[in-house]
């Protein structure tokens, strides 16, 4: 999505696309939009990429050779790193390729560069669509790509190896009171307390996750996810359990109307008031019952999510959150926690770019911190995501639209559609960079953004656009709990799926929320070159 | 026959004396609030509190641990109804949307402690029904236990939420494995099981089987899960070196694939090639004398409700040419 946004930026000018005001809009004021648009692209190629912060270790596996492998030949010679394919021809790139200038990453950064082996590049990338017109190295040549899409995409998805966010364990619930406490993490140990997990390791995993450890032939989950393993003395409760499951409880903003907001303007799950008109799904409500049952609640102390994503000094207009102790944050269960929504996510990324954090050494406009902002609108496109569940067809869902991706970006479409695709964003991103304009000589902060109000908006549409599809299509899209129930069942998995995918309009049905989307992320990548240093010329191509 | 006696009542008192002595005897200074808890426990198994009594007691002392009265005294009587609810869901003693609305009603009184000036206080003064309405400002003192109720205590009117069915709860269960079903109700854990062979099927080189023993102590229809976990230890003398590898595999009961006599007391289950991305390294023998190829197998035994007795004790298994094929069944 930040990617098309990119290329959007690219190609309206390169390419010489027509696009029409909407209806309604000043003129000079669209022409002025028009010109940020172009100026946008030249600002942030000239910001590093920060990828050079990346723990490189990571990139260790097996057929690629160690960091720096090929030593420097006779004085100066760049290191080689080796890859596993080709890309752009070649089957080595230089150490350190990702360590310049967004507009110098000469290669396609993956989009999951901080975790997966290799060389760090996305293998067969191009624009795709009209895009390979002025960004492939097919056009342009391999030296000529503007990768910068990539990387900010990158940032953009990295905010879910925010693994810190959450870390979660058990409190003792009932069993407790029955005796001493060593006497229970004894029989726990005898009894097999971690076998106990299993059936929540599944139920979890299969919400957020592949879920393909569940089955028959799977790897021991016990063992992974087994806190019992490191049972410490920490009082009332056991185990730490934190990763790629449970990062997402920070990405959920419920739009739902009645909904308590008790903490913040607009909450974020909670699982109890979570689903389409409040109405939690058959496998939140078991979860949540099983969770009450074993006391599996937020574990404060080594988790960042609270402390990240509570709002204090807001300069947005916005109320700050109402702040919770300890204790309020870890002794209710999770389906009972209120988790801070998506917008103040946002909100914490925002203020760390446009301020910096100089006590910790970050400066300002850490390319990033953007990612954060960016992550955040990405997950208000997603209808389980407004309407606070993780399930209702949640990951299927995702997946689905992962699968379809190409048809809703219409790639393979004539090039008159794909024009038309790009006019409909820009003037959608027009409308969101004129309230960011309104906003900002309404509050006199020409140097900010509204990013939660932007998310907030956004999420506003999603749902309403959900709600009113979910009542069109009989209760078949985008709500579907036999989506998730068949989820579970790696057999019925792929009948899940087909559910969002089969359809004979799952890309004209699903593509409104995604070009609401790239349009809101083109508009605060517009709106935030307004911070950035200026341009320096661009290189002719 | 008086002496006997006597000397029995003797004995008695002196248990009963250590057992308060323990009970009662001063925690070391600086003790924290876990154990000034724990020590609670003692003193309350010791006048025969009930079971509820003294779980709800023992929520409030851990609520203490992290805050302060009064409302550490409702969050942990919310909690503890939570619990209760859940487990009522659990096993389909309430129904979806009366649960849903019993927990809103818990957490909605949550908030009003947290948010009315007065009502944490007033709480803590006295709940006489533990609706979670103070008593002061309880029109209805005498509430069903568990029981959704409105500000003034009396019985929540209105419609109750939407909620999914009670089918779908237990279709829910199922797909999740969360497995607190009929079934296995009070079964214990199931006994240890070992494991017993392993080698391919000589007849079809794509499947290896492994063999561990087997329990028929667990109720009819109580789902048994064998969870196995397999680690290759490869060595060669010539080549001077060595690597290992890992595997996990879970199997019900009912895949077990021995219909032999042998079948009462094993089950045998098969592990198919097209299911093991490293199979090489778990089938492949040692050729060389001076080579081993080990594998070391442990299982435990997991029932319906998820409870076991642990991890059996490793058995290691030398695979050669001569010892790598299962034997008939």
């Amino acid at each position: 999505m930040v990617e098309f946004a990119y290329e959007t930026m690219l190609a309206v000018p390169g390419l010489e696309i027509q696009v029409h005001p909407p209806e309604g809009a000043d003129p000079a004021e669209w022409e002025r939009f028009l010109q940020a648009l172009a100026a946008t692209p030249l600002k942030w190629r000239d910001l590093p990429s920060a990828l050079h912060r990346l723990n490189l270790e990571k990139l260790k596996s097996p057929p690629v050779k160690p960091l720096a492998d090929v030593p420097p030949a006779g004085g100066g010679a760049a290191a080689q790193l080796t890859c596993s394919e080709q890309i752009y021809d070649q089957k080595t790139v230089p150490d350190e390729w990702w360590n310049h200038k967004m507009g110098e990453v000469r290669y396609p950064v993956s989009t999951d560069f901080a975790n997966i082996a290799d060389c760090g590049v996305r293998f067969r990338w191009e624009p795709g669509g009209v895009f390979n017109e002025i960004n492939s190295a097919a056009t342009v040549g391999a030296k000529n790509v503007d990768h910068t899409g990539m990387v900010l995409g990158m940032w953009a998805a990295s905010v879910d190896n925010e693994f810190d966010d959450t870390h979660l364990w058990y409190r003792l619930t009932s069993v407790a009171g029955l005796g001493e406490l060593e006497k229970v993490i004894d029989d726990a140990i005898d009894k097999g307390l971690g076998s106990l997990l299993i059936p929540f390791v599944c139920a979890w995993d299969c919400i957020f996750n592949s879920c393909d450890d569940c089955d028959k032939d799977a790897k021991d989950i016990a063992d992974d996810a087994n806190p019992i393993d490191d049972v410490i003395g920490l009082i009332p409760g056991v185990g730490d359990t934190s990763g790629e499951d449970y990062v997402g409880v920070w990405h959920f903003i419920n739009m739902n109307p009645g909904r308590s907001n008790e903490y913040d303007d607009h909450e974020g799950e909670l699982w109890e008031e979570g689903g389409p008109n409040g109405v939690p799904s058959a496998e939140e409500i078991v979860l949540m019952a099983y969770f009450d049952t074993v006391g599996f609640s937020l574990h404060y102390e080594p988790s960042n999510g609270p402390k990240r994503y509570q709002i204090t000094g807001a300069d947005d207009g916005l109320p700050d959150t109402k702040m919770r102790s300890e204790a309020q944050w870890q002794f209710a269960t999770l389906g009972h926690t209120a988790f801070e929504p998506v917008d103040n996510l946002a909100y914490y990324g925002w203020r760390r770019f446009r301020d910096g954090v100089p006590e910790e050494g970050i400066e300002k406009h850490r390319v990033s911190f953007i990612g954060w902002p960016l992550h955040a609108i990405g997950d208000a496109t997603v209808p389980m995501h407004v309407a606070g569940t993780s399930s209702w067809g949640h990951r299927p869902f995702e997946d689905g639209q992962m699968e379809i991706w190409s048809k809703l970006r219409m790639e393979r479409e004539p090039q008159a559609a794909q024009f038309e695709l790009i006019t409909r964003v820009v003037q959608a991103a027009f409308e969101n960079w004129r309230f960011i304009e309104q906003w900002r000589a309404l509050t006199g902060r020409r140097d900010d953004v509204p990013v939660r109000e932007l998310v907030t908006r956004l999420a506003q549409r999603t749902y309403d656009y959900s709600m009113a599809k979910q009542s069109e299509t009989d209760q078949t899209w985008p709500f579907l709990p036999a989506a998730t129930a068949l989820w579970f069942v790696k057999a019925t998995r792929a009948a899940s799926l087909a559910l969002y995918t089969g359809r004979d309009d799952s890309a004209s049905i699903g593509r409104p929320p995604i070009e609401d989307g790239i349009a809101t992320s083109m508009a605060l990548l517009i709106a935030t070159a307004d911070l950035l240093p200026p341009a320096p010329p661009p290189n002719p191509r | 026959m008086k002496r006997l006696i006597l000397f029995l009542v003797l004995l008695l008192l002196i248990f009963l004396g250590f057992a308060c002595w323990l009970a009662v005897k001063p925690l070391p200074a600086g003790a924290d609030c876990r154990l000034v808890a724990e020590h609670k426990v003692r003193l309350w198994n010791l006048v025969f509190w009930d079971k509820a009594r003294r779980e709800a007691e023992y929520q409030k002392e851990l609520a203490a641990c992290l805050g302060s009265p009064p409302c550490t005294d409702f969050t942990a009587a919310a909690n503890f109804d939570y619990m209760r609810l859940g487990r009522q869901l659990l096993s389909g003693a309430i129904a979806p949307d009366e649960y849903l609305a019993r927990v809103r009603d818990i957490s909605r009184k949550l908030r009003l402690a947290r948010t009315v000036p007065g009502w944490a206080d007033a709480l803590a003064k006295g709940d006489h029904d533990c609706d979670l309405v103070p008593d002061d400002r309880d029109r209805c003192p005498d509430s069903a236990d568990l029981g959704a109720t409105d500000d003034q205590g009396c019985p929540a009117k209105g419609p109750m939420p939407k909620a999914p069915s009670r089918e779908e709860i237990e279709r829910a269960k199922e797909v999740m494995h969360v497995a607190i079903s009929g079934p296995c109700k009070d079964a214990a854990p199931p006994t240890y099981s070992t494991p017993l062979l392993i080698g391919l099927d000589p007849n079809d080189p794509d499947s290896f089987y492994i063999a561990v023993s087997k329990t028929a102590e667990q109720p009819p229809a109580c789902p048994v899960f064998y969870d196995i976990r397999i680690r290759s230890e490869r060595s060669s003398f010539f080549s001077q070196s060595s690597s290992s590898a890992h595997f996990s595999f879970v199997f019900r009961s009912s895949e077990n694939v021995d219909r032999s006599p042998a079948g009462q007391f094993r089950n045998v289950f098969r592990v198919r090639k097209q299911n093991v991305p490293q199979w090489n390294d778990l089938v492949t023998p040692a050729i060389e004398p001076s080579d081993h190829e080990d594998r070391i197998v442990q299982v435990r035994m997991v029932n319906g409700n998820g409870l076991s007795r642990g991890w059996s004790e490793p058995r290691r298994f030398s695979i050669n040419i001569l010892t790598r094929n299962f034997p008939p069944f």
